[in-house]
């Protein structure tokens, strides 16, 4: 009986408790803190950047950071000596918070986790759509607007064009092949539409995408296939992406390509099968992305 | 007068018995035209459908197309390895049944399944030198998990309840250890995921030369203890009586059970409720005499997993499901219906 009073009493103090914090934090998050931030002149905000591709962007537009994500690749030599905040999908709270950012970068694939993290903290998050290459230039673009390097972003963007146009130019008149790309990670493999970033370098570069003959306008980065798919599929070119732990990604592949089905496809047979280089080839565009176009058009217009 | 009436009655008798054995032979028989049914349709059905015409010609060409492809590395392979673990599951389940005397045991949910698998993957992602070994390990794996099994549900016999719940803790702690490994071992997990919902997609022929190899032994052996099983599931006193070891054969059927499905478990992951459904379905048709019911198990179990997983891998295209999936969701609402009438 005593305990039950206890745990009663117990239970009701504790919801007091929290209800008392819920009401705290509505009257803690007043509006003019923020109006006020934001009319502070913009380089002197505090940035963090969350992933790599976003200090890599605010690299090229000559940003100052306040923190860098941790990484096993190399970060541009302007953030030696920047606090890592942990990684890209899962950074470090508390060192975020102590760093006392006013701008948070990072990718709009992440944004569900790092909203759920920092949502309700008092900084600015910003999220970068990087799935194509097309996306990379608008992207680039509206940086250049937020931290006010408007003519570095366009600096950059038409190195990027200029680039571009010399690349299409050098395959021009070539057969384009049709290209089939599979995204293979250690626990699946799935085929990379248009919409994503390798598939928006095929399709500028005039070839032929698979995923466009599967079913249309599905608009997934990356689709879900069946061997039997593959194999009806029949593409010229084959081309292996992979994403993090590359190494045991690319045994993967190699354990599924040792199967008949693939070993009997005319592309494997002509030996039309290339490994992405990761440097140049993610799940999402990077900051080298006119290089990746150059090197997709050797591969596809050898 | 007295002895006109009794050949009367032993007349009538054998009458109905050897009636009785035809109409088993029947259906014997036409479960075996069911089976070639299923097959026949899950050749043509997939991400590409073919009428068996245009199979003909695809087959006969001699040039390497894709849908030759399909149909010789991707289908093919496929159907038999779900014939054989179908079989191999069906048979586990219905010895188990015997030797726990008790028709709710199965590979599935005495944690046999979980104990193999967990085995696997042990060995694929620690010992992977071994890799070749992997059925052996399942094995051991497999019998650890029915030994546990056996020791928490042996009571003065074996009651189903407690065979339930011992399968549960086994399950519990071998499902445990799963996620152990796949988390510390996260690099390099390829295909952990889908051990656990076992799935056929992507089996070539190599898988079903291991699989064809070590099934063999063990679905011959298994015919050759027809009689046993039957002696067994008469009960520890019956058996007794009739001069029969029962220990003895206790341990070698449940060896043998555990093989087949620690066998299947090593090449295609957990499918659960196969070893429960098939010989129950046996059982109902051609009673419980061992030397009908296994077969009949046999060609049943190989129908059911040929269906489920052309099920599997038309019913969401082009995304293949696990066919562990589709035989969880359709046999566990059966294994609910069976305890409740158990209870009754």
């Amino acid at each position: 009986m005593k305990n039950i009073k206890l745990s009663v009493i117990l239970v009701f103090s504790m919801m007091l408790l929290l209800t008392g914090c819920g009401n705290k934090d509505v009257s803690e998050k007043p509006v003019e803190v923020k109006a006020a931030k934001t009319q502070e002149v913009i380089q002197e905000k505090k940035v963090v950047a969350g992933t790599v591709m976003a200090a890599e962007l605010l690299d090229l537009l000559e940003v100052d950071l306040v923190g860098i994500p941790s990484t096993k690749k190399g970060l541009p030599k302007r953030y030696e000596g920047v606090t890592e905040i942990g990684m890209p999908m899962k950074p470090d709270l508390e060192k975020i918070v102590s760093l006392d950012p006013d701008i948070f970068v990072s990718d709009a694939t992440l944004k569900e986790a790092v909203d759920g993290l920092l949502g309700d903290k008092e900084m600015e998050l910003v999220y970068m759509n990087n799935n194509s290459y097309e996306d990379l230039e608008t992207t680039i673009t509206s940086l250049g607007e937020k931290f006010n390097k408007e003519d570095k972003a366009k600096e950059v963007v038409d190195n990027m064009k200029e680039k571009e146009k010399e690349i299409l130019k050098s395959i021009e008149g070539k057969e384009s092949p049709r290209v089939m790309v599979i995204f293979g990670t250690t626990e699946s493999f799935m085929l990379a539409t248009n919409n994503s970033f390798v598939g928006s370098l095929v399709e500028k570069l005039g070839a032929t995408n698979v995923t466009d003959e599967l079913s249309k306008g599905a608009p997934a980065p990356y689709v879900p296939f069946s061997l039997e798919q593959a194999v009806a599929l029949n593409p010229d070119i084959i081309l292996r992406l992979t994403h993090m732990e590359v190494e045991a990604s690319k045994a993967a592949f190699d354990q599924e390509f040792s199967k008949g089905l693939w070993q009997n496809m005319k592309t494997v047979k002509e030996d039309k099968v290339y490994d992405l280089d990761p440097e140049y080839f993610g799940v999402t565009a990077n900051s080298r992305s006119s290089e990746s176009l150059e090197k997709l058009a050797e591969i596809l217009y050898k | 007068m007295s002895i006109d009436l009794a050949n009367k009655t032993t007349n009538k008798i054998t009458r109905n018995l050897t009636h009785k054995i035809n109409n088993k032979y029947l259906l014997i028989l036409f479960s075996i035209i069911i089976l070639f049914l299923s097959i026949g349709l899950s050749i043509r059905l997939g991400s590409m459908n073919y009428t068996f015409s245009e199979m003909v010609s695809i087959i006969k060409s001699s040039e390497m197309t894709p849908d030759k492809n399909i149909l010789l590395y991707i289908r093919f392979p496929r159907i038999l390895i779900a014939m054989i673990v179908g079989a191999n599951l069906a048979i586990s389940g219905a010895l188990l049944q015997a030797v726990m005397q008790n028709p709710l045991a199965d590979p599935g949910l005495t944690g046999v399944s979980t104990g193999a698998s967990l085995a696997a993957i042990t060995i694929m992602l620690i010992f992977p030198q071994f890799s070749n070994l992997v059925p052996v390990f399942a094995f051991i794996g497999g019998a650890l998990a029915c030994v546990i099994v056996f020791i928490l549900a042996w009571k003065n016999g074996i009651k189903p309840v407690r065979i339930i719940l011992a399968g549960v803790a086994v399950n519990a702690i071998m499902g445990g250890g799963t996620s152990l490994l796949s988390i510390l071992y996260n690099d390099k997990i390829q295909g952990v995921l889908l051990w656990v919902n076992g799935s056929i997609s992507g089996k070539n022929w190599s898988d079903v030369k291991l699989l064809g190899f070590y099934s063999a032994i063990g679905i011959v052996i298994s015919l050759f203890f027809i009689r046993k099983a039957n002696i067994l599931q008469l009960g520890d006193e019956m058996s007794t009586n009739l001069g029969v070891n029962i220990n003895k054969y206790r341990v070698i059927i449940s060896l043998i059970a555990v093989f087949l499905a620690a066998v299947s478990t090593a090449i295609v992951g957990i499918i659960g409720f196969v070893g429960l459904i098939v010989p129950h379905i046996s059982r109902h048709l051609v009673g419980s005499d061992y030397k009908y019911l296994l077969p009949l198990s046999i060609i049943l179990g190989s129908t059911l997993l040929v269906l489920g997983d052309t099920l599997a891998r038309t019913i969401a295209s082009p995304i293949e499901l696990p066919v562990g999936i589709i035989m969880a969701v359709t046999g566990g609402p059966f294994f609910l219906y069976l305890l409740r009438k158990g209870q009754n």
